[in-house]
Parts: structure tokens; C-alpha cells; sequence
């Protein structure tokens, strides 16, 4: 029917060559997409690992940088552009400024009997439990709990030895104040002498703060003879917080001699304000004895200037001729003064015993 | 056209094809040199030194940090060593010093394999690259050692409270020359450092040092018991002592002031003795008497008595006045 309705097509419009190829299914037109969509993925992640080692070093840190496993540079702050792993690796360090700090681990106790003398202790004791014990010179026990505080000074050789760095500062520690304290009485690490005075108090500090330098100076010695010998951790030791505690079964004697003293303290206290209540009540009893004789005196003084005062100005008054009527005029005055002052007189006639009674007045 | 249509003639490739063509035989190639270059090419990290091996036989030792050639496998190995310092624990001893008193020491030693092939050849050697084991071995070498360096030293040299006496750094030197020499030539193994972490008591001697601390307390506390007392009754005797002086010499000055006012007091009557003695004598009389009379005294006297003579006999001289 086709080849019968239609025409025939000019020669020149009939395409020469092969058909063209047929349009690709739905199928094919997914896998298409699916392997944009991997070539896409891999370029994505190919720009990400090309990219991976361009970071930022914060303030606070520093890098290393190794190219197939050698050190190469050192980046402080700022961008770090390197190339990807596993040609260039980046390790991360804490700065040069940065303070990191360590707690010294306490060694495993041999025996049941040594940990309960010496530790390690529970949480049930008020000792941490990193606490280590050392002998002292003067034949004691004393317990030292440690926080190093230090800082990276060779990075490169830090990040070669980064992971036995904890363990080694550690044991670098103990070694140190075991030497220390092997010279040292207990004093030196714990007030068990009253010191006498300020001076006492200010050698008592001094001797404290010899015995951290020492205790710094000989870790960091340490450090150093390892870095002499071409086995340096890169770090330096910058401080050492130090804490000194007792065994628990002295402490309580411990305590004893500082509740003894304050005891002889409040007896001496105590006494020195009864003495001064005592030299109060002496000073006052002194005080009354002298105004009491004082004012005797005075009394004395002016008793006999009032019993002499008459005399003498009669004395003054006196004349040859006056002076019989004087006196017999104080006289009589005199005589009138008892006589009215007495409960009664009594007159006796010597002749004739007549008796006359003559009374005061009334009560 | 030519590139839009495929080739009719069988056996010569269009130039698309053969561009084509030499991309892929590229890509093939990079990929088995990369492959090449994963069999050749070991990384030395720093801190490890590799040791290449053929057939199982140690031919060189590579110890500087970076990349590396080597025949692929099987013919040739690469075996990391590695350099970096350790430090090694040897567990606590129970060593005998040398007057024979027994002290618990627990040392460390700080090692690691030099870099130098020799060393590393004999690392790997002596402890098939085992640093657990090179560990081990050193710890039982040097646990070993700190007995007989013991013997050498008195405890008097290990603690004592004249730091100068003190020998600890004598003794880590002589430990350290005891296991220095033996590891490098056993193991390849370099000591760096030896110290004494830990130095304690056995547990009677542990248990007596804390009980002598604590028995030494209690002597000081009753000391200072002792003393406080015994000051605070010396500053009572002392203040009773003073307050005593204060009174006694309050007394004294009061009894100097009464008897100074009486001396006073004797010169004022003397005055007035002097001035007229009959006047002092009769008016002192009376004032005496006058001071014992009183309401309940009664006076007896006789009635020719002065003044009593006048009120029964008259007055004398016919009646003449008083002055």
C-alpha cells in the first residue's frame, strides 16, 4: 500500500552513506548519565585529595611536614600548603609556646603490705593516687604527687618521639627525685618542724623552692644528656608543681605534733594574759597603796597644822600680859566644849560628899 | 566526514583511532610503571631504618629517610627497624648493698638501635626485630647487672642526709657501664641513659621506717606539750614574780610618804611647841581630852574644880570679870 501511495523521491534528496545509528535507548542513556555522574565524583574527590594537606596551623600549633618519610620543614602558624599523601604528610604539633602538662604515673606496688604503707592509695585516702613514695635522706618516707608542665623545643625530634615521650618524661622524673630526695631530710618537702620566728618561715621556703630548682635542673639534665647523645625527646621541662604528702599511717602522729603545739601555743597564749591580768591587778594594788598613803600623809600634815594652827596664832597673838587671860580664856572654852560634850559630870563636894549630877543632853 | 565515519578499510586505523590507540597503550604503561614503581619503591620514614633483604639475606641497610630502590618480590624485602629511643623498666629488685642491707631498687635503662648498618644488621639479628623482646632480654641483663653494682655500694652512699655523700649518679654510671658494652655487642643495642626510678624498703623495713616516723612525732608532740607548759608556768612565775616587786615596792613608797608626812606632821606640832610650850601643853591637853569625851563619858569632879569652883563658891576677887 505504501509503495503504491507514494511518490518516488528525487535522486539528489536520498542521503548517501550508511542510515544513521538509531537513537540509544533509555538504558543506555542511564548508564551514560551514571558514568558522568562517577567521572563528576572522581574529579570531586580527586580536587579533594589534591587539596588535603592545604590547612590552617592554628596559634597554638605547629606542623611537620615529610616527604616520603623525611622530615622536610617545620611550618609555624599560618597556611600549610603541601602536597597530598602519601607524598607529603602532615603531623600537627602543639606550639613552641604552648604548656603541656603530664602527671607523673605512680609505679604498681610490689606487695599488699607496701601499698598500705606507702601506696598507691584509693579514692577512700585524701593522697592521689598518682602520688609516688621516696626515701629521704633521714631515713623517712615521703609521698610526691607530680604535674610537669612542659613545652616542645625540637619539633622534629618530637614528632620521631612523640610516642614514648610520656613514658620516658616519667621515668626521667622519678630518677631525678629519687636522687633528690635521697639527699634531702623530710623537712625539705613537708613543714614537720615548727620553724621559730620569721627567718625559720623564710628558710623554710627558701629550701623549698631550692629542692623544685634542683628537682627542674636535674630533669631537664637528664633531657639533655639523651639529647647529647643524639636521642633527644624535644621537649623541655619549664615547671614542676609539686606535692608533697605523708604516709597515712605516720600522718595521724603528724597531726598529733601539730595539735601538741597548738596546744603548747593556747597554754602559752593563756598564760601570757594571766601574767598580764596578774601585773594589771599588781599595777592597780600599787596604785591604791600609794594614794592611800598618799592621802594619809596628807592627812597627817594637815591634822597637826589644824591641831597646831590655834596655838601658833595665839603664840602669834601672845603679849606677856595678855597671856595668863589667853590661856585662861582658851581654858575655859576648852573645859565648857568637854564638859558639854560629855554624857554627864558629876560634882563631888569633897567636904561634905555632896554629889551633883549634871546631864548631858538627850540621845 | 572522515571523522564521523568509521573506517571501511579493514586494517588502517583512522589517525582518531590511532590517537585513541596510544592513549590507552599510555595509560597501560603508567599504570605498570606505577606498578613497577609499588614493587621498587620503599619508603624510608624517619626514625626507622629498612633493611633490604634477598632472598631472606640481609644485603644493605638503608637509614636515611625518604625513598628507596629495591627489587620487587620475591627476589627482594624490605624489614622496618626501628630507631627510636625506648626506655626499658627492669621491675623492682630486692639488691643487697654492701654491708649486706637489703634494698628494693627498680632501675630503667633508656636504648635504641643506632643508625649504623652494622647495629641494625645485628638487631635484627640477635632479636629477629623484636624490640618487645630486645626489651625483655635487656631487663633480665639488667636486673642481673643491679645486683652486683649493689654489692658495691653501702646504703649510707644511696641515702643520706648529706647530699654529698649521696653516690646515686656513681651508681647509674657503674650499672650503665655494666649493660652498655654487653648490649652493643649482643644486641646492636646503644644504652643512652640508666637511672634509678625507684629505691624503697622491703616491707618489715618499710613497716618499721614508718612506725620510727611516727614514733618520732610523738616524742615531739609530747615536747612540745613539755614546752608549752613549761613556758606558760615560767611567764606566770615571771609576771607573779613582777607583780609581787610591784607591790612590795608600792608598799615601801607608801610607808616613805606616811612616814614623811609624819615627819612633817612632828615639825608642825614641834613649831607650835616651840612658839609657847605651857600654851601647847595645856590646849593639847584639852584637845586629847576633848577627843575622849564623848556622849557616854561621864566627868567626875570635885566642885572647887575649875570652873565648878566658881558656880558653888562665887567668883573670885569680888566679882571680877573674865578677860
Amino acid at each position: 500500500m505504501s509503495a503504491v501511495l507514494e511518490a518516488p523521491r528525487p535522486a539528489a534528496a536520498v542521503p548517501v552513506g550508511p542510515p544513521p545509528p538509531p537513537p540509544p535507548g533509555p538504558i543506555a542513556q542511564s548508564v551514560a548519565i551514571g558514568f558522568r555522574a562517577v567521572y563528576a565524583a572522581g574529579l570531586l574527590l580527586l580536587a579533594i585529595w589534591l587539596t588535603s594537606n592545604i590547612r590552617e596551623i592554628a596559634p597554638d600549633s605547629q606542623a611537620v611536614v615529610l616527604r616520603f618519610g623525611r622530615i622536610v620543614r617545620v611550618q609555624a602558624t599560618g597556611l600549610l600548603i603541601a602536597w597530598p599523601r602519601p607524598v607529603e604528610q602532615v603531623e600537627i604539633l602543639p606550639g613552641p609556646e604552648r604548656q603541656l602538662s603530664q602527671d607523673v604515673a605512680a609505679l604498681p606496688p610490689p606487695t599488699e603490705r607496701s601499698q598500705e604503707l606507702i601506696g598507691p592509695f584509693g579514692p577512700e585516702q585524701a593522697i592521689p593516687q598518682d602520688a609516688s613514695s621516696y626515701l629521704t635522706g633521714d631515713g623517712g618516707v615521703v609521698l610526691l604527687h607530680a604535674v610537669l608542665i612542659y613545652r616542645i623545643t625540637d619539633p622534629i625530634a618530637y614528632v620521631l618521639e612523640r610516642e614514648h615521650i610520656a613514658p620516658a618524661l616519667d621515668r626521667l622524673f622519678r630518677a631525678a627525685t629519687v636522687d633528690l630526695t635521697a639527699g634531702r631530710n623530710l623537712n625539705d618537702f613537708l613543714v614537720v618542724l615548727a620553724a621559730s620566728g620569721a627567718g625559720s618561715d623564710q628558710n623554710v621556703m627558701a629550701r623549698r623552692a631550692d629542692v623544685l630548682r634542683l628537682l627542674l635542673d636535674s630533669v631537664n639534665a637528664r633531657l639533655n644528656t639523651l639529647a647529647t647523645a643524639g636521642s633527644s625527646l624535644g621537649i623541655e621541662v619549664a615547671r614542676i608543681d609539686m606535692t608533697p604528702f605523708l604516709p597515712p599511717e605516720a600522718k595521724t602522729a603528724f597531726d598529733a605534733v601539730l595539735l601538741a603545739t597548738q596546744a603548747a601555743d593556747r597554754q602559752v597564749a593563756e598564760a601570757r594574759t594571766d601574767a598580764e591580768r596578774r601585773r594589771q591587778e599588781a599595777n592597780r594594788e600599787r596604785d591604791q597603796f600609794l594614794a592611800a598613803a598618799q592621802a594619809t600623809a596628807a592627812e597627817r600634815v594637815s591634822r597637826a597644822n589644824v591641831d597646831t594652827a590655834r596655838i601658833l596664832a595665839l603664840a602669834h597673838e601672845e603679849t606677856p600680859q595678855t597671856r595668863n587671860s589667853l590661856l585662861l580664856r582658851e581654858y575655859r572654852a576648852e573645859v565648857s566644849q568637854i564638859l558639854n560634850r560629855a554624857g554627864s559630870t558629876v560634882l563631888v563636894d569633897p567636904k561634905t560628899r555632896i554629889r551633883f549630877v549634871l546631864p548631858g543632853k538627850p540621845k | 566526514m572522515l571523522t564521523n565515519t568509521p573506517s571501511d578499510n579493514l586494517g588502517t586505523p583512522t589517525r582518531d583511532e590511532q590517537v585513541k590507540i596510544m592513549l590507552r597503550i599510555g595509560v597501560a604503561a603508567l599504570i605498570l610503571l606505577a606498578a613497577i614503581a609499588a614493587a621498587c619503591i620503599v619508603m624510608v620514614p624517619a626514625g626507622e631504618a629498612i633493611v633490604i633483604t634477598r632472598f631472606g639475606n640481609p644485603v644493605r641497610v638503608v637509614t636515611r629517610p625518604g625513598l628507596a630502590w629495591k627489587l620487587p618480590a620475591p627476589f627482594e624485602s624490605s624489614i622496618p627497624i626501628d630507631l627510636r629511643l625506648r626506655t626499658t623498666a627492669t621491675g623492682l629488685q630486692d639488691v643487697g648493698t654492701r654491708e649486706g642491707l637489703r634494698v628494693l631498687v627498680q632501675a630503667y635503662v633508656a636504648w635504641q638501635v643506632p643508625a649504623d648498618p652494622i647495629e641494625v644488621r645485628q638487631f635484627l639479628r640477635s632479636v629477629r626485630n623484636q624490640p618487645d623482646e630486645a626489651a625483655r632480654q635487656l631487663r633480665s641483663y639488667a636486673n642481673a647487672a643491679l645486683h652486683i653494682t649493689s654489692s658495691n655500694f653501702a646504703l649510707s652512699d644511696l641515702v643520706n642526709i648529706d647530699p654529698k655523700r649521696v653516690r646515686l649518679d656513681a651508681f647509674e654510671s657503674a650499672l650503665r657501664d655494666q649493660i652498655a658494652a654487653s648490649m652493643q655487642k649482643v644486641y646492636g643495642i646503644d644504652v643512652r641513659q640508666v637511672g634509678i626510678e625507684r629505691m624503697t624498703f622491703p616491707d618489715e623495713t618499710l613497716a618499721a621506717t614508718v612506725a620510727r616516723m611516727r614514733a618520732e612525732r610523738e616524742t615531739d608532740a609530747a615536747e612540745r606539750t613539755a614546752r608549752g607548759l613549761r613556758e606558760a608556768a615560767a611567764i606566770r612565775a615571771d609576771a607573779d614574780r613582777d607583780a609581787r616587786e610591784v607591790v612590795a615596792s608600792a608598799r615601801e613608797q607608801a610607808a616613805h610618804t606616811v612616814a614623811d608626812a609624819e615627819q612633817a606632821a612632828a615639825r608642825v606640832y614641834a613649831k607650835a611647841y616651840e612658839s609657847d610650850p605651857g600654851l601647847y601643853s595645856t590646849l593639847r591637853s584639852l584637845d586629847s581630852i576633848g577627843q575622849m569625851i564623848g556622849r557616854n563619858s561621864s566627868v567626875v569632879l570635885r566642885t572647887d574644880a575649875v570652873p565648878f569652883k566658881v558656880l558653888v563658891s562665887g567668883p573670885e576677887g569680888g566679882g571680877k570679870a573674865a578677860p
